[in-house]
């Protein structure tokens, strides 16, 4: 199979994943876990559209670990204000 | 299908290869790296400012996210994913010397299909009194959708003139602003549909 064609379905695959872990209804979330879950499904995602869509895999092994690099910082960032955020709150205001 | 594509180099106007410095083994154009750099910092400072507004009020927060349709949202991004994968399918074709046209055709139509579908979300959202001036996660998801969404409208544009003047440059150029506006999305939708 083509890799473009099992990239698409990787997409595909990883968005209803991430639909069915952050779904519900009202206000109730994922918890801790899905949190990580929906933000790795996305980081993934990201990074398999920079790779073989954006054709980063014939640029230099640096630029590749940058992007991965960057991508990273991003999800854990936003992972660590999620989970951490009634500390984040009170320091903050 | 090939899966490899030719290196485009960028060639200065007096014949010799463009030295763009660290940039030059990049793919495509350089300057649409630059571009995307410069979306990808401004989003993602975009993303971290969402996620410390919501820590200061998560309740208001959450009880607003639950106002947005979380279905909707996940198929807008199947619907984008998959124009991103017929524009990367036309690339090759190209490349390979086929006809890309049709596959440009069907990623623009779902560009606007994208936009049809955020309409609908904007005017369900808006007939219930859930504007800019309702609250700080409202003036947040309309600043986000709605810049991401004028981006598409950009890029589907820029899909029509490298469909028409289809060098190989150009098509990469225009694909990678694409690829770029497909994995904001990728970001964007689960940090204001489904994470709380």
């Amino acid at each position: 199979m083509a890799i473009l064609t099992r990239t698409w379905m990787l997409l595909m695959l990883l968005t209803a994943v991430s639909m069915w872990t952050g779904h519900g209804e009202g206000t109730g979330g994922p918890g801790p876990l899905g949190v990580g879950l929906v933000l790795a499904a996305a980081n993934v995602k990201a990074d398999r559209i920079l790779t073989h869509y954006l054709d980063l895999h014939r640029a230099d092994g640096g630029w590749r670990a940058g992007f991965r690099i960057l991508l990273t910082l991003l999800g854990v960032a936003l992972f660590g204000i999620y989970v951490l955020y009634p500390m984040i709150g009170a320091a903050l205001r | 299908m090939t899966e490899t594509a030719a290196p485009t180099t960028v060639v200065a106007a007096d014949g010799e290869a463009a030295d763009w410095g660290p940039l030059s083994s990049l793919p495509g154009n350089p300057m649409m790296w630059i571009l995307i750099l410069g979306e990808l910092a401004a989003f993602g400072a975009m993303f971290i400012g969402f996620a410390v507004t919501r820590a200061l009020d998560p309740a208001t927060f959450n009880a607003s996210q639950a106002q947005l349709d979380r279905l909707l949202g996940g198929v807008n991004t199947m619907v984008l994913v998959t124009s991103g994968w017929l524009v990367a399918v036309a690339v090759r074709r190209r490349v390979s010397g086929r006809s890309h046209r049709l596959a440009m055709l069907g990623a623009m139509v779902l560009g606007g299909v994208f936009l049809a579908i955020k309409a609908v979300e904007y005017g369900d959202k808006i007939g219930r009194g859930l504007t800019l001036e309702t609250n700080s996660f409202f003036q947040l998801y309309y600043l986000l959708t709605g810049f991401h969404a004028m981006h598409v409208a950009a890029g589907i544009i820029i899909l029509g003139i490298v469909t028409w003047w289809d060098s190989l440059e150009n098509l990469e150029t225009g694909a990678a602003f694409w690829h770029m506006v497909d994995l904001i999305w990728v970001l964007l939708y689960p940090i204001v549909y489904l994470l709380r």
